[in-house]
């Protein structure tokens, strides 16, 4: 199986960020896996790799296959990071994946999600959910 | 023939004056009379006397003469009184009664004047009452105005508080859910590392499995309760498909809908479609759905059936079961009582047909059911059809 280049996890639930790396690790679908606790770190972090600005030979720094948002955050919650991402360079962006992660479902948000053809996850994340994932998205991951 | 003629007119005046009664009148005629016979007296002395008793004659002519000029005399004394028509009494008793009339008018203007006082008078007292009255009614009217003005503020008041309760409740419901999540996942990842097939790890983990599902169905349940109480925005409303929401419902409950087997049957041909917010019909169909799972009857294969139809001015979505029934004369009046269950051996908060009602009485529509012992339950939802 084809490893996943790297996967961000934005969340401010510190705990949430534990679970989801001990899942995605035991999963072994990456090995690099970094987390932020709000939309704004991420959002620097990626604005910086997109600069070209920082070693990109560290092994700190990587840019990642699949983001994994939380939409409740402080300081720039998940569809502001949208809005955001939005603005990075096209060609930059382009091999990212964005996936929503929310505690429950909404209407408003699963539309706004749909309309911007990112996927929408409930919490918490499951073995089950996270190889859905990879099929839509990372089909050449499968076996 | 002078002398008689005299006489006449003599005996004429005498008799007049006998009937008239008039003193003044009496008095004059008799005077007239009395100088009449004089000159008849006179002319018959002049007859017989042929002037030889000269002495006898001359003293009766001047007798006769002073006795006319005495009644001339009186007459010219008496006509006065005959031409002042009325007599000086009359006059009096004419004044006395002109007198007598113009104090009568006195006294009658005396008691106008005290009448139009006295109209005046109530009419003042009158105005002054209206007045005073008007004062007391702009005095109501102005307490009146204040009191709804207080009241409209307590209402705002009121309804602003139940909105931040509503609001305080559902964020508070949603926060949790993040914590309890983690629960969940420590407790899988505690699973994970202790070594497998430990009995009494096995039991707690059960119990802890069972309490953390429960404090996630009773959050949702608040979240839900709380959600619906907000009021419906418009950009939350659009057409919404029965088939496409089924479907999402299809997956949220695919495990105990393979558990109980159930056979889902639709036909939404007549009315597929509904103006409706999308989260809400969701909440239906799930609770529709989940509460049809729970009571079924396990002698039998579990059939829903879900149709839609226009009636009046109503979509109606009926959603009919073959579970075990109830009987609604006993359990009717409380079926949509929150917190009310009417079953001991299934799992439920109360909430399901609560949420139903609500949603149902917010969007102006109804909740009917009907159900029989034994043969199953049905819903019908009355939707306000906003295509007409």
């Amino acid at each position: 199986m084809k490893k996943l280049k790297g996967i961000m996890l934005v969340d401010d639930d510190d705990t949430n960020n534990f679970l989801n790396q001990r899942l995605l690790s035991r999963m072994q679908i990456t090995d690099k896996i970094k987390e932020f606790r709000n939309g704004k770190h991420a959002w620097d972090y990626l604005h910086q790799l997109s600069e070209g600005s920082v070693d990109t030979a560290s092994a700190d720094y990587f840019k990642p296959s699949l983001i994994l948002l939380d939409i409740n955050m402080p300081v720039m919650n998940g569809f502001e990071f949208l809005g955001m991402f939005e603005q990075l360079d096209p060609g930059f962006r382009q091999d990212m994946v964005l996936a929503l992660l929310s505690t429950s479902e909404h209407s408003q948000d699963t539309e706004r999600a749909a309309a911007q053809n990112i996927a929408y996850l409930t919490k918490p994340l499951t073995a089950q959910k996270v190889q859905h994932l990879l099929d839509t998205y990372f089909p050449e991951t499968g076996a | 023939m002078v002398v008689t003629a005299y006489v006449l007119v003599a005996g004429t005046l005498f008799y007049l004056a006998i009937r008239q009664k008039n003193q003044e009148r009496k008095v004059v005629l008799t005077l007239f009379g009395v100088t009449a016979l004089m000159g008849g007296a006179l002319h018959s002395l002049n007859f017989w006397g042929d002037g030889n008793d000269g002495g006898l004659f001359l003293v009766l002519r001047l007798v006769f003469g002073v006795i006319a000029l005495v009644a001339t005399g009186l007459l010219i004394k008496a006509v006065p009184g005959l031409l002042a028509i009325p007599s000086p009494e009359q006059l009096q008793k004419a004044n006395d009664e002109l007198r007598e009339q113009i104090a009568e008018r006195e006294r009658s203007q005396a008691a106008l004047r005290q009448v139009q006082q006295d109209l005046e008078q109530r009419v003042q007292e009158r105005s002054a009452r209206a007045i005073t009255a008007t004062r007391e009614l702009e005095r109501e009217v102005e307490n009146r105005k204040r009191a709804e003005k207080q009241l409209i503020s307590k209402n705002y008041e009121l309804v602003k508080k139940n909105a931040d309760l509503d609001d305080f409740v559902y964020y508070a419901s949603r926060d949790l859910r993040a914590p309890v999540l983690n629960i969940t996942g420590l407790v899988e990842a505690l699973k994970e590392e202790l070594p497998p097939d430990n009995p009494e790890f096995n039991q707690l983990f059960a119990r802890l499995d069972d309490s953390v599902s429960s404090i996630h169905r009773k959050l949702y349940n608040i979240t839900e309760v709380s959600r619906i109480q907000r009021p419906v925005k418009e950009e939350e409303l659009s057409m919404v498909s029965f088939t496409q929401v089924l479907e999402l419902v299809r997956e949220r409950l695919a495990e105990p809908l393979s558990i109980a087997e159930a056979n889902l049957h639709t036909d939404f041909s007549a009315a597929p479609e509904v103006y409706f917010s999308r989260d809400n019909l969701l909440s239906l169909l799930t609770n529709l759905i989940s509460n049809a799972i729970k009571f079924r009857d396990a002698l039998r294969p579990l059939q829903i059936t879900l149709s839609t139809r226009h009636q009046d001015h109503y979509l109606v979505l009926t959603v009919q079961d073959n579970g075990m029934g109830m009987d609604l004369s006993q359990y009717g009046q409380h079926l949509f009582s929150l917190f009310r269950r009417f079953h001991d051996h299934v799992e439920g908060s109360g909430v399901g047909l609560y949420i139903i009602k609500r949603i149902m009485d917010n969007n102006r529509g109804k909740v009917e059911v009907d159900s029989v012992l034994g043969e199953g339950t049905t819903f019908q939802l009355y939707f306000v059809n906003h295509e007409q």
